[in-house]
């Protein structure tokens, strides 16, 4: 029988987080194949609808990363994202999706590691959890 | 030769008593309201000749009040028809007026006098002017004989009026009989021709019109009295609050008419009076502007065609082929704006209108189904009476003996009403022909 | 899959138009839009080949029902444009569900077998019920409340407010972790499987509890249940909670305290144009307020602006802010017989961004949390 292998998608900003992304893959750090990263400008483009989407089409899981509080190339983008992930976590939670599918990291343009050690750690979460279930279409 | 019952003191009533009454016949002409003439005595031009509508009629109510052949009872309805074609018996049931016909000589001393004048809302100008509860109907009313309103009368109503009834003091006829009763009358009667009209459809239903709410938006019966030199206003029209004349004006036409959820039929007049409705609004104040919205132009009769284009062309008539969507008043200033589609630019347009006039459908009256039953003639789905064949017999209904005429039957105008009116009364006369030597025939 | 043999046009008699423009010309779309109802119905009748279906102003109808409200031709142009939309899904065409698309989202979701929702840990402090006759249906108050959190509308004031009522007049309703979304919004954007999915599950619900009275406090649940259910074969009855408030106000069962304060009521479309309800609201706000009308109510009543969360925009504010201009000219406070009513009205009043003068003071406020605030006042 195949183990569950979760798939993730983990939405990285574009001056920290993907930057850091790429310094991992660069300094040979290994991590986990089950995720798909999709590049975005700013951690605060993410809304509700793109976790929910990426959910009802198959994800088990949702990362989203961005640069930390202070940092952010656009000020105050990352807030907003803090501020959009515990919405759609409320929104999980009612759903009854369970709230640690959705994670919300700091990851600079220089932590390779904190990116590799993030994506190993969460994709062994969701593996426990089991297949969110909403099956794609 | 036996008499003729005709039902119904419009035009094409009058015009059957009248062809029957030259030919030697009693006709007795019924009439439920005070007054014979109907529909076009309330309107204020005819189309297409531009006629004064009560001139060209008000001789012929005076030559059937005068005609030794017609009587002519007036606040009457039948109430039972017995027998068959040839040997009917008609029951009449005549409703007191409570003024005695052969004395009164119609001065008007008791309506002037009268404690109610001026405070009830008058049927032959759809509330737009008040009398008191003694009245004549409007001013060419025949018989000339006053009437009292028994439902508004204080007197009847009340059993008191004041200290002394004022009417009874100031007719020096003593024409006023509080105490006269409901008569009913039998009357043998070859023939029976029925000429009932229509009654005025009332779009208040129809909130997109704001009728009803919105002080300058008509219905075109209104608009007729309101035009009309005799009328309300003495032939001006004013935009309230202001009373100024309209400077722009719109005609809806097909309101709950054509509409499958009303009215299906068409009413055949609208299109043609509208027309001539803006072209009177024109020679009152030429600088006004008109339009009429509408979704066909039916002028089918003789003249009719150039009658259109004369309006839209010597007098500046706009024609929009879109029904509006909605009338909105400005709660201030109390301006319409009608909402329309634009048909060629197929987007939405506003229009600003000082009044605007609803062609409101014409349909059967409600009483017809029970008049109906009592003359035992069937109605169609649309409850206008039904004719033997539509094609070739277009003047008798489901009961030999029993014809019909006018806008009862289905909407017309007032030619084809006279014509119809005169084709029954001919049809009528045939029934009293055979009777008359129907044993040597038979 | 929408049914392919339902022709939009023979289903809806569409044919019977006469091009008159009656539609456009009270449409509230048509007024900010170069929106035309009657070239739609046109475009279907002269020029099938053009399919209408892939025409994007499709979208823009509120569905509001002004149109059938006048047409004299009887056609049913929001059924119409419900069949066209669905016809538009199949080929994978999609109207601009408003909010970046998740309420839509969320509903699909909420389709899936065997999911496990939180949703009633508002209930409390209530008396509600596992199982039982009567059920009180919540719809999508709780996600709303997440969703329109910066807006405050409250919406779980609303579903509280109707518990208490029912409670106070000796009803114990049931209200289930299972429920979900009606699928009004999915149903008229086109996606007719996913309604039709969801309307089974919550259809096997009720069954499974034993449920043959829905209350809601929602108009458009009222009439997606009470309409589009019954064609799925649900045999419930079902009443809006102003509905049942009268019931039991006449039936001695519920005592509310009037009021003086003046305020007036919005008739939801769903309700009212759709359902035909415009007077139990009526008669029962009497009981605990006074009502004044606004120019436009009943049959006439405006919309609140957007339909099933689609294409919400600049006309969208101009239709709000009329309304709202045109309730605070008669009253300091606005009532809401729909949650999304209220949502649509409070986004525009709070809206920064729209031109033109907004009514300070108006409170806009759900009829089922004015009858919770009657009972308190009725206690004291």
């Amino acid at each position: 029988m195949a183990e569950f292998e979760p798939r993730i998608v983990a939405f990285c900003c574009n001056w920290c987080s993907y930057a850091g992304a790429d310094l991992t893959g660069v300094s040979r750090m290994q991590y986990a194949p089950n995720i798909r990263i999709i590049r975005v400008m700013c951690s605060g483009r993410i809304e509700p609808n793109f976790i929910l989407r990426a959910l009802e089409l198959g994800a088990d899981g949702v990362l989203v990363a961005g640069c930390h509080i202070g940092d952010c190339h656009y000020i105050s983008g990352n807030k907003e994202a803090q501020k959009q992930i515990e919405r759609t976590s409320r929104l999980l939670e009612i759903l009854g999706v369970d709230r640690r599918r959705l994670r919300l990291e700091w990851i600079s343009a220089s932590e390779g590691q904190k990116f590799a050690n993030t994506v190993n750690e969460f994709v062994n979460d969701v593996r426990a959890l089991g297949p969110a279930g909403f099956g794609g279409k | 030769m036996k008499d003729v019952l005709v039902i119904g003191g419009g035009v094409a009533g009058i015009q059957a008593a009248l062809d029957l009454a030259e030919k030697g016949v009693k006709v007795h002409l019924v009439e439920r309201t005070p007054s014979i003439g109907g529909r076009m005595a309330q309107l204020d031009k005819t189309f297409p000749t531009m006629d004064c509508s009560i001139c060209i009629l008000a001789p012929k109510m005076a030559d059937c009040a005068d005609h030794p052949n017609i009587t002519v009872h007036t606040c009457s309805e039948l109430t039972a028809l017995e027998g068959e074609a040839g040997k009917f018996r008609a029951t009449v049931l005549g409703h007191a007026r409570h003024v005695d016909a052969s004395k009164c000589t119609g001065c008007g001393k008791c309506v002037e006098a009268c404690r109610m004048k001026g405070r009830i809302p008058n049927e032959f100008d759809f509330g737009l002017r008040k009398r008191g509860a003694i009245y004549l109907p409007f001013l060419q009313a025949v018989p000339r004989v006053m009437n009292i309103d028994d439902k508004r009368c204080l007197l009847l109503r009340t059993g008191k009026c004041g200290d002394k009834q004022l009417c009874k003091e100031a007719c020096e006829r003593g024409a006023i009989d509080f105490d006269q009763k409901d008569q009913t009358v039998a009357l043998d009667v070859g023939a029976v021709v029925v000429a009932t009209g229509f009654d005025i459809f009332d779009p208040s239903g129809m909130f997109e019109y704001g009728y009803g709410r919105f002080a300058n938006v008509r219905t075109a019966m209104e608009y007729e009295r309101l035009i009309c030199a005799s009328g309300p206003t003495g032939g001006h029209l004013e935009v309230e609050p202001t009373k100024e004349h309209p400077r722009s004006m719109a005609f809806i036409q097909c309101v709950g008419a054509r509409d499958l959820r009303r009215s299906p039929f068409c009413c055949s007049v609208c299109c043609m009076y509208a027309t001539k409705e803006a072209v009177l609004v024109k020679e009152h104040y030429p600088d006004t502007e008109c339009t009429i919205f509408n979704v066909d132009m039916r002028a089918l009769g003789k003249g009719f065609e150039e009658f259109v284009d004369r309006a839209r062309d010597e007098y500046g008539v706009r024609f929009v082929r879109a029904r509006p969507g909605q009338v909105t008043e400005d709660p201030g200033t109390k301006k319409l704006t009608v909402w329309y589609e634009d048909p060629e630019l197929g987007k939405v347009k506003s229009m600003p209108a000082d009044i605007v006039v609803l062609a409101t459908a014409l349909v059967p009256h409600p009483g017809t189904a029970a008049l109906a039953k009592v003359l035992g003639i069937e109605l169609d789905e649309h409850m206008f009476f039904k004719v033997k064949d539509p094609l070739m017999s277009p003047v008798e209904s489901t009961r030999p003996g029993v014809f019909i005429a006018g806008y009862c039957e289905t909407p017309k105008d007032i030619p084809e009403s006279v014509a119809q009116a005169s084709g029954a009364a001919a049809r009528a006369y045939e029934v009293l022909a055979k009777e008359k030597g129907g044993a040597a025939r038979a | 899959m929408s049914d392919q043999k339902k022709d939009p046009v023979e289903e809806t008699k569409a044919y019977y138009c006469v091009e008159c423009g009656k539609c456009t010309g009270i449409c509230p779309v048509s007024r900010g839009t170069d929106y035309s109802p009657r070239r739609m119905v046109k475009r279907a009748l002269e020029e099938p080949e053009s399919d209408v279906a892939r025409d994007p102003q499709i979208w823009n109808c509120l569905t509001c029902k002004l149109c059938g409200g006048v047409c004299p031709s009887d056609v049913d142009y929001i059924d119409f444009i419900k069949m066209v939309r669905s016809r538009a899904v199949d080929q994978g065409i999609g109207g601009g569900c408003s909010q970046g698309g998740q309420l839509s989202t969320m509903a699909r979701m909420m389709a899936r077998d065997g999911l496990a929702q939180s949703r009633t840990s508002w209930t409390k402090g209530l008396d509600v019920a596992q199982n039982g006759e009567v059920m009180y249906f919540v719809g999508c108050l709780p996600y709303f409340d997440a969703v329109f959190d910066e807006l405050r509308p409250d919406t779980l004031d609303i579903a509280k407010s109707t518990v208490k009522v029912l409670n106070a007049a000796g009803i114990r309703p049931v209200v289930s972790e299972s429920e979900r979304c009606c699928g009004h919004d999915l149903l008229w954007s086109g996606d007719v499987e996913s309604f039709r999915t969801l309307a089974r599950q919550n259809i096997k619900q009720m069954k499974m509890l034993g449920v043959r009275k829905v209350i809601t406090s929602c108009a458009e649940c009222y009439r997606t249940l009470s309409r589009d259910y019954k064609e799925l074969g649900a045999d419930i009855e079902v009443q809006h909670i102003s509905q049942a408030a009268l019931e039991l106000v006449g039936q001695g069962r519920l005592k509310v305290a009037s009021s003086d304060r003046k305020v007036t009521l919005h008739d939801a479309c769903r309700l009212g144009r759709h359902s035909g309800v415009y007077e139990e609201p009526r008669e029962v706000l009497k009981t605990i307020a006074q009502l004044v009308e606004m120019p436009r109510n009943r049959v006439a009543a405006s919309c609140c602006g957007v339909g099933a969360f689609l294409m919400c925009g600049a006309n969208s504010k101009r239709i709000q802010l009329e309304r709202l201009n045109e309730a605070g000219g008669v009253a300091g406070t606005l009532v809401t017989e729909c949650p999304k009513c209220q949502i649509h009205f409070k986004c525009a009043l709070n809206d920064k961004a729209i031109a033109g003068p907004k009514p300070p003071d108006l409170e806009i406020v759900d009829l089922a949390s004015l009858l919770a605030r009657s009972l308190e006042a009725g206690k004291k």
